[in-house]
């Protein structure tokens, strides 16, 4: 914690965060529904605030660093100018937006939602005409992420689905058309998904569970690559003798290093090189759960959001605090070790 | 096994039907009733049963068997087969049952428990049990849709309206119930509001001390409505369900066997978005849900509106609003609605002699004026006079305390007098000190 920057944070729990592809701004999204605009500058700054009608769950920047969206509980998907502060609402989902990605490549924004259903939009369209596609999934949507090297998305759904979606094929879809995802899986942990996110090469992706567990899993469907994949405990506790497992509540790939960091609802960050099977380096604790974890694009700062996720985790007294956290060492952090 | 518990379990001991005596153990009752009952008379022989006894007189000493030993009387027959507590007559185990908890006091424990108004404490509900109310709460509606009236769970504890009190009916029934009863909606305590007129009892029955220290009257005249009343089982509400929040909708798991989040068909996001805190209303009509705040601005708007067709409304509570689906509250039930005008703000006070309302919504005023008619009229048995009809009575004002109680109970989530009885409820209005 100590050497860490500290940004002032907003007013409750904090569900995303995204940076700007200059990695000069960060866009938090809180339960309190503001969206909060940091921007890194040598003595901090407090964020600009942008207000929605209800909690924001998901927050993601467009090409340009003064475009963001948002969406969450009040269901809408919404464009913010974030020079102006103006934002336009490009459609709207029957329950509320779990996730956001945008997809630079095809100028298209991909949402998803706990109605089970992703939408992609074309944010450059008139009014009202900016829904491309909607994907009716089997379960309530949780998380989306995006591997731009290998051009899939990943959708990780209630009751363990998991699908993979080839992103060309998703983009240029028209709506109404039946699109049948690249991959349907199941998730490799036995326990909801809490977080996933893809490799930073786009070979495959590492995903949490809400029972301290982590699984890293590969696109490539031939058998020896899927052989590879595994899955190891981490964020567990032994407290009085007894085992506490915590869910994971973040995962962040680096964008240089390919190496992952984890967040858990016990406080706790570590990075892991999945290639290795190792863990490189364990953070000491924070004083709440970390809800998210957001690498800077250059790969120099970690963003950490804790904050308490209403699982448990924490006592009644410790449930308050919200921080909004940078790490920059984290690109020494992230360097895995030369083989020895 | 066969002793009472500390925990009050009451447990009973195995006795013998034949002379009522108890035993610790079956092994020894059936001893008992082999050498003190089925005994034969003309030879050493025991035998198990009556029945066995019977054969064995007939068979062996070929003659008819002799009434059976030891026992109370009227019990010496062959009739009833009965082996150790087996083919006991259910009468007389359920006899035997009951006086055994009677003399253990159980039965007075059980009665107690079952009466006493399970425990609410004052702190703030947390709003996951707020959210799980509401949600069982609109469970309970859906299934309720098809059910023109509200049912009674315990409609015996409701009888006020069989036995009157002598003006047990309102003196100012000028408007009827013209709108549809609104089916119970914050369920603690307070009873379903079809009964005319008062749906809780006016006053706690004779006895109670709140009226035995309050009505000093002379010896050996009966104070009529306390005599009135006095048949009457004590009033308590149905003993309700626990708030318990079953419904898994919203019902956060509690850590199991080490896991912090062992549901594994919602993730946490998803149940604390259910949160009322962080429910979401979707301006488009027809998806509007009950707020809060929104409420008290639409009541207060909505009660100008009342007092300005001069009306008093006197039954105030969140049962009696509705919530219509573009946010608009719709006040109901006027059943004890009295008709005022603009010049006349007050009631007469003849007409404020018995309280009208909920109790937990109760104005001091209606409760002081209904007090104070019952002493009166204790003291008048004699002289017959009425109450002056140019008293002023109780008037607007009282709805507004009524409206101030919902709108606490709807903020807090428990009436602000809520007390264990009505009683009870009613004494801490009375002494109610008004701080601001």
């Amino acid at each position: 914690m100590s050497g860490d920057l500290s940004l002032q944070p907003p007013t409750d729990g904090i569900s995303s965060m995204a940076w700007s592809p200059d990695s000069n701004r960060l866009i938090v999204g809180s339960w309190d529904g503001n969206m909060y605009l940091y921007h890194m500058a040598a003595p901090p700054q407090p964020p600009a605030r942008l207000s929605h009608p209800a909690a924001v769950l998901a927050v993601a920047f467009g090409s340009n660093p003064t475009i963001a969206f948002s969406g969450g509980l009040d269901k809408r998907v919404r464009e913010w100018d974030l020079a102006s502060g103006q934002c336009k609402v490009l459609g709207k989902h029957d329950d509320a937006i779990s996730s956001i990605v945008w997809c630079a490549e095809y100028n298209v924004l991909i949402t998803c939602s706990w109605d089970s259903t992703l939408k992609v939009w074309d944010p450059s369209a008139e009014t009202g005409l900016a829904l491309r596609s909607t994907h009716t999934l089997p379960s309530r949507a949780y998380i989306l992420s995006y591997a731009p090297s290998s051009q899939n998305l990943v959708v990780s759904m209630a009751h363990r689905d998991v699908h993979v979606y080839n992103l060309p094929a998703l983009a240029t879809a028209v709506e109404g058309q039946v699109l049948e995802p690249a991959q349907k899986r199941e998730s490799a942990l036995k326990f909801l998904t809490r977080s996933l996110a893809c490799m930073a090469d786009g070979q495959g992706w590492a995903s949490s569970s809400i029972e301290g567990r982590i699984a890293v899993e590969y696109f490539d469907p031939s058998p020896e690559v899927q052989a590879s994949k595994y899955a190891f405990r981490a964020h567990r506790q032994t407290v009085d003798g007894a085992d506490h497992v915590f869910p994971i509540n973040a995962i962040a790939y680096h964008p240089i290093h390919n190496t992952f960091a984890s967040g858990g609802s016990d406080g706790f960050i570590s990075i892991w090189d999945h290639k290795s099977k190792k863990r490189m380096k364990a953070y000491p604790k924070y004083p709440t759960s970390v809800s998210a974890l957001a690498f800077s694009p250059d790969g120099s700062k970690l963003a950490i959001g804790a904050s308490y996720e209403h699982d448990n985790a924490l006592s009644a007294e410790e449930q308050g605090r919200v921080m909004v956290l940078i790490k920059d060492t984290v690109m020494e952090d992230c360097r895995p070790k030369a083989k020895a | 096994m066969g002793r009472k518990k500390k925990t009050q379990v009451f447990v009973l001991k195995p006795w013998c039907w034949y002379c009522e005596r108890e035993f610790e153990d079956e092994k020894v009752l059936l001893q008992h009733q082999k050498s003190k009952h089925f005994k034969c008379q003309l030879c050493p022989r025991k035998l198990h049963t009556a029945g066995g006894l019977m054969v064995h007189s007939q068979q062996v000493h070929k003659c008819d068997p002799e009434p059976l030993t030891n026992t109370l009387p009227g019990r010496d027959g062959y009739d009833i087969e009965i082996f150790g507590m087996e083919g006991v007559p259910t009468n007389a185990l359920a006899e035997w049952k009951a006086r055994k908890e009677g003399e253990a006091g159980t039965a007075a424990l059980a009665a107690a428990a079952a009466a006493k108004r399970p425990r609410h404490s004052y702190t703030v509900i947390p709003e996951a049990d707020l959210a799980a109310t509401l949600a069982q709460h609109k469970m309970l509606m859906a299934s309720r849709t098809n059910v023109s009236m509200p049912r009674f769970e315990n409609p015996a504890a409701f009888n006020y309206g069989g036995a009157p009190p002598p003006f047990s009916n309102p003196p100012f029934s000028n408007f009827p119930p013209g709108f549809p009863m609104p089916p119970p909606t914050f369920a603690p305590g307070a009873p379903p509001p079809t009964m005319p007129p008062q749906f809780r009892p006016p006053f706690p029955p004779a006895g109670m001390p709140h009226f035995a220290g309050s009505s000093p009257l002379p010896p050996g005249v009966t104070p009529p409505l306390p005599g009135a009343a006095s048949p009457l089982p004590p009033f308590r509400p149905p003993t309700f369900v626990p708030q318990q929040p079953q419904v898994a909708l919203v019902e956060v798991q509690p850590p199991k066997d080490g896991v912090i989040w062992p549901d594994t068909t919602a993730s946490p996001a998803e149940k604390r978005a259910q949160q009322p805190r962080y429910r979401y209303v979707s301006p488009t009509p027809g998806e509007a849900a009950p707020d809060a705040a929104l409420g008290a601005i639409g009541s207060e708007a909505e009660l100008t509106r009342k007092r300005k067709a001069a009306a008093d409304f006197l039954d105030i509570k969140p049962h009696n609003f509705l919530v219509l689906p573009d946010r608009r509250l719709l006040l109901t039930d006027f059943g004890s609605a009295a008709e005022l005008d603009l010049h006349i703000k007050h009631l007469p006070r003849h007409q404020c002699s018995v309280p009208v309302g909920t109790p937990d919504y109760i104005a001091p005023e209606i409760l002081r004026m209904a007090e104070d008619a019952l002493v009166h009229l204790a003291r008048s048995c004699h002289s017959r006079d009425q109450p002056s009809t140019r008293d002023q009575g109780y008037g607007s004002d009282v709805d507004w305390w009524s409206l101030g109680a919902t709108l606490f109970e709807m903020a807090v989530g428990i009436a602000p007098f809520w007390a264990d009885s009505i009683s009870e409820t009613y004494e801490l209005i009375t002494n109610f000190q008004v701080r601001l």
